[in-house]
């Protein structure tokens, strides 16, 4: 479950990025969080992944509350949330498997552990047969499969995906999209930020609009209005 | 249990990391423990420099005992509170009582004189006084020994004595507390540069790597977990250069004449050749100290971990 209870971010006297939003999302859920480019959909991910504190206001993300959080309890915090960056965030002298286990390699995870859970998740996100590729030998679209991959393999239960399909073109952004799709029907809740207008439509999933800093719409089954 | 497992896994995982960064970038790790070598040089050098002047200013103690000459009339007490109050001095190590008759026995034989001689030449009598010989620790600090014997209740048993060796001994002294005092100050100077040429190396590193830890503090790794490989690889440095540092040292020590002019380099080589692995740990150390504090410093002030 994720709780946004009247958050507010500001930066110095600007106006607030994001002004008294409440958002509400249940385990399980895929929602879509649109809106115009600097509405303040990358700052809510980035309250959600603890990269900015909010001015005021209450967060709770699977049952921590972030105002009881130490700064030393933040990556912990990180690790129950898989994170999808629309610049894949790769490490380009590592192969697939190596990019993939470093995000367990970081919790001190054994060898066994990453030699189990690697290639399972390689595999569900369609890239067997690449796993001793690099980066630079990987189309856009898989090197967002690895990026993926990297957020599941410690099986969070929420996964926050910024923009994933914005360096893509159409067809790859299509795969991705139905691997979160894929993703969500084993149970992770997915929030998804994008920009595509005929992703959200064909989703008919629910629709968080942000505009100027506040949520101007919340439908359960909405379209890309902005 | 699990804790602790998960910790030792991180730590062999830190420091293959920090090995792979080292080696990763090998020309600046070259240039890092290079200088990082000249400066463990410089400091192992005066220390045993320093080693190989003590030696010969012990030496030089034990060869050359300073004389205080007595005045003939001087009462027998005041003599004996003299010999109580100067052996009484930290500084003195032993104080002989040379009488007049020994002296005579002592002068006639150095000089191969025989009674005949003495008698055809017509000496007669002895002229030459009693005395003190007094053998000083440390013969380059002699001023606690001086202060006794010029002291003014002294001034009718004391005669003189002889400063000569004192003098020389004074300079040898203050030559080494030079040679010391310049060594340390290179040495100081080198450590500044050492510093700087690592916490560059470093800020290099944290820079080329910048990606890399952004995306690393987003997917969840600790604080200790991101810095552990920069402190690996900085205290490499460290060790590297310490470990040729010892063999440069274990090796010329090794070949090294037993004095080098009047300089006795016995005690400095078997300190080195009984020492070697306390030495070359000791220059790791050293080493590591350097590399740590530089990469720290390089940390605080490049790498914003904050959030």
């Amino acid at each position: 479950m994720i709780l946004l209870d009247r958050v507010t971010k500001s930066y110095g006297t600007n106006q607030a990025a994001l002004s008294r939003i409440n958002i509400h999302i249940e385990d399980r859920e895929f929602v879509c969080v649109i809106g115009p480019s600097g509405a303040g959909k990358s700052t809510l991910l980035k309250l959600l992944t603890r990269e900015e504190a909010p001015t005021s206001g209450k967060i709770i993300v699977g049952g921590i509350d972030y105002d009881t959080l130490s700064k030393k309890d933040i990556p912990y915090l990180r690790r129950r949330i898989g994170t999808v960056f629309q610049d894949f965030k790769l490490l380009p002298t590592k192969t697939v498997t190596e990019n993939v286990a470093f995000a367990l390699e970081i919790t001190g995870a054994s060898k066994g552990r990453i030699k189990n859970n690697v290639p399972r998740v390689i595999e569900l996100v369609g890239l067997k047969g690449k796993e001793d590729n690099f980066p630079h030998q990987l189309s856009g679209g898989e090197r967002q499969r690895v990026s993926i991959a990297r957020a599941l393999v410690r099986q969070p239960k929420v996964l926050v995906a910024d923009e994933p399909t914005g360096n893509l073109d159409p067809k790859h952004a299509w795969d991705i999209i139905k691997l979160l799709k894929k993703i969500n029907k084993h149970g992770t809740t997915v929030l998804l930020t994008t920009h595509n207008q005929d992703i959200v439509n064909a989703l008919n999933r629910r629709v968080v609009t942000i505009k100027n800093g506040r949520v101007v719409k919340d439908e359960a089954k909405g379209r890309y209005q902005v | 249990m699990r804790k602790l497992r998960r910790a030792s896994v991180s730590f062999t995982r830190v420091i293959k990391s920090g090995m792979v960064s080292f080696f990763r970038n090998w020309w600046l790790s070259i240039a890092a423990a290079s200088i990082m070598l000249v400066t463990l040089l410089i400091v192992g050098t005066t220390f045993l420099f320093n080693r190989a002047v003590n030696d010969t200013l012990a030496d030089l103690a034990l060869d050359l005992p300073v004389s205080v000459y007595l005045l003939d009339e001087a009462p027998d007490a005041q003599v004996e509170q003299l010999q109580s109050v100067i052996e009484s001095d930290d500084n003195v190590a032993r104080l002989t009582f040379i009488s007049k008759e020994q002296a005579r026995q002592d002068y006639l034989a150095e000089n191969d004189f025989s009674e005949e001689l003495i008698d055809a030449v017509g000496i007669v009598g002895n002229t030459l006084p009693s005395s003190f010989e007094v053998q000083l620790e440390d013969l380059s600090r002699p001023e606690s020994f001086i202060d006794i014997i010029e002291r003014d209740d002294f001034s009718d048993v004391v005669e003189s004595y002889n400063t000569e060796r004192l003098t020389t001994a004074q300079g040898f002294g203050d030559f080494q507390d030079s040679v010391v005092v310049v060594g340390f100050v290179v040495a100081g100077v080198f450590t500044a540069i050492s510093v700087l040429v690592i916490f560059n190396t470093i800020r290099m590193a944290i820079f080329s790597r910048r990606e890399e830890i952004r995306m690393m503090k987003l997917i969840g790794a600790t604080k200790n977990f991101i810095r552990g490989p920069f402190l690996v690889e900085s205290s490499m440095y460290g060790v590297i250069a310490g470990a040729i540092a010892s063999t440069i040292f274990y090796f010329v020590m090794r070949n090294a004449p037993d004095t080098w002019d009047k300089l006795i380099l016995v005690g400095a080589k078997d300190l080195v050749a009984n020492n070697i692995v306390e030495g070359t740990l000791a220059l790791m150390l050293g080493g590591v100290i350097i590399g740590v504090f530089s990469s720290l410093m390089a940390m605080a002030r490049h790498l914003r971990l904050s959030i």
